[in-house]
């Protein structure tokens, strides 16, 4: 199970309805659409993929594999632009197990 | 889902139509352990009197619970990018408790310092800030130089070992250079500097008068033959650093582009500065108070007609100027407004600061000398 936090040197603000982020990393302005902004706002409060898909469904019209994929496809893009940090504790226990 | 990838222009369009403060400067204070002789702030003259006033101006800062206070404000009212400045914002011993306050309230941060202060143990707390830029101010490729500009013997060396420190630590720094005639003859040097020291430099080759009105760092400003020379430097205008009127407007000339007049700025409209005892001004070099943060809320000050109050009649201006504006005055003005300037031939490749307007000639709505001694340049050097 993949936890999800936002990257603490992330700067963001949600300005009519849509989410800006600046990575200070590389000095880049990003703008999210509306679905982005929405689980970025979610993000506050949950940080599991599988709350916020729940949320989105509830939401929105939309069936439960698209959205997780829509879910997914984001959080990944967020990864690499080290907006959020995902952590896996289930895998890290395996790797200190095995490890 | 996708993530946009060019959005500079759109959150600056939605800031300026909505009156959304995207930009703030924060003057933490005007305290300064240098006394550089171009200083936009007004001082007392002679030096020893300096330290006094400045002494009564640290009584009168915002602290930094006042300070804290206003960062939430600006965070419902919608600001991202967050400025620190001073004076130097190192004089203030609070200085990191306010920044990692204002990083933990999600703005995006510049510091803008001389780097005299900072050691191995400041650049550390620097890092972890993770501010997106550092912007120190150098004046010379030569210590003598730099140092008489500072009025400051060592502040040179100093400056130079906190720029490397802070790459050092991985933090983007930029050194801010004014031009003036104390350093114009080392201007080829400066840029071997900051590519040996592997940061970018940002010029300005115009100085400002104090906020007072008073015109004396005017008479630091170069030549017209030297501003001639600058803006033939191809590297200036490739550079993204530059003031955006000197690189638009030769880029547009050169590519024989539409130019499109543009006298205002978006000062009091989606930017604004706020002063160490809480005044706010539409800018740093505007500075026409609009209200005072220890009396009024920024929400009551930024947008009076919500509250209901009147629009501020009378504001503090320097003493030898008549014009009074409000802040809807400032953000209703049209290029049709600006009388003199908007029949001019070269309207079109002008780009006029309102406040070095209101600052050097008296009306933010009137011609700026520089800007037409600057347009005439440009218009013969292309």
């Amino acid at each position: 199970m993949r936890l999800i936090t936002k990257n603490k040197k992330i700067a963001s603000r949600i300005i009519e309805g849509k989410a800006f982020v600046v990575t200070p990393f590389d000095s880049t302005l990003h703008m999210f659409n509306p679905l982005a902004t929405r689980i970025w706002q979610l993000l506050d409060k949950e940080n599991r993929i599988e709350e916020i898909v729940k949320k989105i469904c509830q939401e929105y019209e939309v069936d439960e594999k698209i959205a997780r994929r829509d879910v997914n496809e984001l959080i990944n893009k967020l990864e690499k632009k080290k907006i959020v940090e995902v952590t896996d504790p289930e895998r890290r226990n395996e790797i200190s197990k095995h490890g | 889902m996708k993530l946009a990838n060019t959005v500079s222009e759109e959150i600056f369009r939605i800031s300026e139509e909505k009156n959304i403060p995207l930009y703030v400067i924060f003057e933490l204070t005007h305290r300064c352990n240098l006394r550089c002789i171009h200083c936009y702030l007004p001082h007392l003259n002679p030096l020893p009197l300096r330290e006094r006033e400045e002494e009564r101006g640290r009584s009168r800062e915002l602290t930094r619970i006042e300070i804290k206070s206003i960062l939430d404000q600006l965070v419902k009212e919608g600001c991202l990018h967050l400025v620190f400045t001073g004076g130097e914002i190192f004089l203030r011993e609070d200085f990191y408790e306010i920044a990692s306050y204002a990083r933990g309230k999600g703005f995006d941060l510049r510091i803008l310092t001389n780097g005299t202060l900072i050691n191995e143990q400041t650049a550390n707390s620097i890092s972890e800030l993770c501010p997106s830029s550092v912007e120190i101010s150098l004046y010379g490729a030569k210590a003598v130089t730099h140092d008489k500009i500072t009025r400051s013997p060592g502040s040179f060396q100093k400056t130079i070992k906190a720029i490397k420190l802070l790459k050092k630590k991985g933090v983007s720094v930029i050194i801010k250079c004014p031009l003036m005639k104390q350093n114009i003859s080392e201007y080829e040097d400066l840029w071997r500097l900051s590519e040996d020291l592997d940061t970018v430099i940002k010029f300005d080759p115009i100085l400002a008068p104090s906020n007072n009105g008073s015109k004396r760092p005017l008479t630091y400003r170069i030549t017209n033959t030297d501003l001639s020379k600058i803006f033939q430097d191809k590297r200036l205008f490739n550079s993204s650093l530059v003031p955006s009127y000197l690189r638009q407007r030769r880029i547009r000339l050169r590519w024989k582009l539409p130019v499109t007049s543009n006298f205002i700025c978006s000062a009091g409209k989606n930017l604004c500065s706020i002063s160490p005892y809480g005044d706010v001004y539409p800018c740093l070099q505007l500075p026409i108070r609009l209200g005072d943060l220890r009396r009024k809320s920024f929400n009551e000050i930024w947008h009076p007609e919500k509250h209901g109050l009147p629009q501020i009649k009378k504001m503090r201006i320097a003493a030898d100027k008549q014009t009074r504006y409000t802040i809807d005055e400032l953000r209703k003005t049209r290029i049709e407004d600006i009388t003199v300037c908007c029949g001019c031939s070269s309207a079109g490749i002008c780009n006029r600061c309102p406040g070095l307007a209101y600052l050097e000639d008296g009306d933010f709505k009137g011609p700026s000398t520089i800007a037409c001694q600057v347009t005439k340049i440009i218009k013969n050097t292309v």
